[in-house]
This record gives C-alpha cells, sequence and structure tokens, in this order.
C-alpha cells in the first residue's frame, strides 16, 4: 500500500468495517447488521469482525466452546481474575476491572504471550516439516533458544484437564483431526519419550485448532483478547459483596522490607 | 490515605477531576517499583494463596450457607 502522507486522512477515513446511519441501520463488514446478524451468536459476529469471513456453525461453537471451557474460571487466585477481584475490593467499577484484567492478560508465561507464540510455532513448525526438516530437531532447537516450548508445560500442575473436553467437543463436530492438532499432539508424544517431560497445555490445542480453522496467528490473538471475560465479573462481583479492602488483605507485619533505611530529612 | 491525598488536591485548588488525574499520576512510581520488583523475583514467587479458596454451596433459592 503505498504511503500516503498524514493531510490525505484529514477528515476521510475510508473504512470497509461499516458504519452507523443514524435512525437508519448498520453496515458491518458489508452487511446489515440488524438483517444479518439479530437471530446470530455473539461470537459469530466477533469472530466475522475479525476475520472478515463467515465461518460454519461448527466452527462458531468449537471458539466458543474453547471460551467456555479454557478461559473462563471463575477463582480470584488466578492472576488476572485478582486484579478483576482487587477492582471490586477497592470498589473500582465493573468496567475498569475488566478493563484491567484484561490488560494484564497479555502476560508473558500465561495467557496471550503464549497463546500467540504456541500459534505462531504450530503453524511454522507444520511449514517447516512439510519443507521436508526433522521435527525432533525442529523441537529440540527451540527448547534450547526459548527455554521451554510454547503451548507446552504447565507451572502450577504439568497435567491439563481442559484438553479432554475441548477435544470431545471439537470431535463432536468434527473439527479434532486437523493437521495442527496432530502435530501438537506428535510434539507431545516426542517431549514424553524423550527427556523433556513438558505435556501439552490448552494453549498448544487451541491454537491448533484455530490454525486448523485458517485463523492467522493475529487473528488468533484477537480473537482470545476477551476470552477471560465470563471469569472475571464472578471475581469482581463477589468482592463486591464482601467488606471493601476484604479480598486477601495481607497485615503490614507480613510485608518484611529489606530496602534502604528510611530516610532522614 | 486517599481521603487525606484528596483534601490536601482540594486545598491546593484542584478541582475533583484534576485530582484525580493527578493522584493516578502520582501512584504510578510506587506501583512500577512493586511491579518491577515482583518480576524480578519470577513466576514462582508470584503469592498464589493456594488454601485460601474455600468453595460454599449455594442452596437450591440460591442463597449460600457454609
Amino acid at each position: 500500500m503505498a504511503d500516503r502522507s498524514l493531510e490525505a486522512y484529514e477528515d476521510n477515513w475510508e473504512t470497509r468495517m461499516g458504519a452507523w446511519f443514524p435512525g437508519e441501520r448498520v453496515l458491518y463488514r458489508g452487511k446489515d447488521l440488524f438483517e444479518t446478524f439479530a437471530h446470530a451468536s455473539w461470537m459469530r459476529l466477533l469472530l466475522f469482525g475479525i476475520t472478515g469471513r463467515e465461518l460454519s456453525d461448527a466452527q462458531v461453537k468449537l471458539f466458543e466452546g474453547c471460551w467456555n471451557i479454557a478461559t473462563s474460571f471463575p477463582d480470584p487466585r488466578i492472576w488476572n481474575n485478582r486484579v478483576a477481584a482487587l477492582a471490586g475490593t477497592a470498589r473500582s467499577t465493573a468496567g475498569l476491572a475488566i478493563a484491567a484484567a484484561t490488560a494484564v492478560s497479555e502476560a508473558s508465561i500465561y495467557g496471550r504471550g503464549p497463546d500467540l507464540r504456541a500459534i505462531t510455532f504450530l503453524i511454522d513448525t507444520r511449514h517447516s516439516v512439510s519443507q521436508g526438516a526433522d521435527l525432533e530437531t525442529l523441537v529440540e532447537t527451540k527448547i534450547r533458544d526459548e527455554r521451554g516450548l510454547p503451548g507446552y508445560g504447565r507451572p502450577v500442575i504439568n497435567r491439563d484437564e481442559r484438553i479432554p473436553p475441548i477435544m470431545a467437543l471439537a470431535n463432536e463436530l468434527d473439527l479434532g483431526a486437523g493437521p495442527h492438532v496432530a502435530l501438537a499432539f506428535e510434539i507431545e508424544e516426542l517431549l514424553l519419550r524423550k527427556r523433556w517431560r513438558l505435556r501439552m497445555n490448552v494453549a498448544a490445542l487451541v491454537a491448533a485448532l484455530a490454525a486448523d480453522q485458517g485463523l492467522t496467528p493475529h487473528e488468533y490473538y484477537c480473537y482470545t483478547i476477551l476470552s477471560f471475560s465470563a471469569g472475571f465479573f464472578p471475581c469482581y462481583l463477589e468482592a463486591l459483596e464482601k467488606p471493601p479492602g476484604g479480598f486477601l488483605p495481607l497485615r503490614v507485619d507480613r510485608v518484611v522490607y529489606q530496602g534502604v533505611p528510611r530516610r532522614r530529612w | 490515605m486517599v481521603g487525606v491525598v484528596g483534601a490536601a488536591l482540594r486545598s491546593l485548588g484542584f478541582d475533583s477531576q484534576q485530582g484525580e488525574l493527578l493522584y493516578l499520576i502520582l501512584r504510578l512510581p510506587g506501583a512500577a517499583a512493586h511491579a518491577l520488583e515482583q518480576r524480578s523475583l519470577g513466576w514462582r514467587k508470584y503469592p498464589f494463596f493456594k488454601d485460601a479458596i474455600k468453595v460454599q454451596k449455594e442452596d437450591e433459592a440460591g442463597t449460600q450457607h457454609g
């Protein structure tokens, strides 16, 4: 795309995404929003908004089911849910609670970081293997260079209880037998056979499923952004029900300060 | 403490919106220091509060009891 000066954009925003025609209708990526999506699931609309492609009913159910199973835990011990609960205990608003919790979901060892690295790794690896590269060498190199493998291993417990229900859903929808899913399990088998002892976590599986449905890494990343939302709200709301500051407070003498001494003015 | 700061900012002539924005900015260095320190401790030092959760049951009417 030719580089245009900012002057060309002054009072001029050309869009393929659509617009609101006040009092009349809304155009959403070329479709009439009211006519086309009034009875559609919100996930269908979201995925259409992100990809510009209309996915099948089975695909939409798969993507929604992945959110339900993998990322909707109402447990405030989990780092991003913790932020939602803290916002509630501080009597912040629901909007700020969910925004803050969503923001910290871009973590490096959980959440969006591993999600994006997992889908990129699987797509790149599948391509390399199809060009004749050796899978074991690719995996070994990745682990050596990055001290881990995106989508494999889990800090709290190695086994991931989300994988069986997601695979059951995928198979029920006839979407569980794609090449990236097969590769993900082949890598796990390789890891367990060799010295690494890393099991697949849900990040690899959902990334593989998404890749098999044709999502690019950036489309997949966009799809994941709101995925924790259903777990945030319960954590926030319960903190509102309890006294202000009542979410896992720490008494002052549990903080062991070891920094510079107090300044004497 | 928040109330004290609010009163002080009011005395200094800030209106409520100005005071709120300034308060948010002034809290950032302390928050940043905690974030940087926690990052250097690594993920294993994240306080998970593993045993702090106690799941209660809800009866069919939707009220909670222990």
